[in-house]
């Protein structure tokens, strides 16, 4: 009856894409600067780029905010691209 | 009042840490995981050599520390500031080392204990009574076989984390 419930092996969970590198890059704006603007390490907008961490909701907005981009444009699930 | 001026010392020692460059050199993947397998080495080797020869002892300990705290600075002490000094990826990758951390002690403890149990159970099937006299060195070791582990454990875990990706 449990079968089939509960969290997916972490090697199936969606992806988040985004756009942060080309939107960055777009307005001349440096990885240090976007991760000074919402206080996180400049390591962790890497890991963000790269699609090796997803970030929470908050940071989400905030970064997109920095971007001055809606949040649904410089975010995306993996499905939705495919 | 103290406190806070403690705060901002540490505030600007993390922030010093988190923008340093200068220990590149051990924050790659051969260099973390060198370290963390040669503190690994001291953390086991620190009670034995502290059981036979004191001085011996505190030499490997010496080591052992300083292979802790260059692990700390490589890694930028992410396994362990308090939370309001880390962004919200690193206190992810904090609390995750830290389950990883548990299961190495849980392994490295647990053999400890089923030879411990082990040894008692054979004395008991000779009927013999097992009598333990101890020396402080012998105290010294059997303290550092519980200090070293624990102290290194969430930074090795972090390290060779690190060293998979």
């Amino acid at each position: 009856m449990l079968l089939g419930m509960g969290r997916k092996p972490k090697d199936q969970e969606k992806r988040v894409l985004n756009r942060i590198e080309e939107l960055r890059l777009a307005k001349g704006v440096s990885r240090q600067d976007l991760a000074d603007a919402v206080g996180v390490h400049y390591q962790t907008v890497g890991y963000i780029e790269r699609g090796e961490y997803s970030p929470s909701l908050v940071l989400a907005f905030q970064i997109a905010k920095e971007l001055q981009t809606p949040v649904e444009d410089v975010f995306s699930l993996e499905e939705e691209e495919n | 009042m103290t406190n806070t001026k403690k705060e901002d010392k540490t505030a600007l020692r993390v922030e010093k840490l988190m923008q340093d460059t200068k220990w590149e050199w051990a924050r790659t993947t051969t260099s973390l995981r060198v370290i963390s397998f040669a503190a690994i080495a001291f953390a086991v080797s620190t009670p034995i050599a502290f059981w036979f020869e004191n001085i011996a002892g505190i030499a490997f300990a010496l080591i052992l520390l300083v292979l802790f705290s260059v692990l700390r600075v490589a890694l930028r002490d992410v396994a362990d500031l308090p939370d309001r000094y880390l962004d919200e990826r690193q206190r992810t990758v904090r609390n995750a080392i830290y389950l990883k951390a548990y299961q190495y002690l849980a392994g490295f403890f647990g053999l400890i204990t089923i030879a411990i149990f082990v040894t008692g159970l054979v004395a008991d099937v000779s009927d013999q009574n097992l009598t333990v006299e101890l020396s402080f060195d012998q105290i010294s070791a059997l303290a550092w076989l519980f200090v070293g582990p624990i102290m290194i454990a969430p930074n090795v875990a972090l390290a060779l984390s690190k060293g998979t990706k």
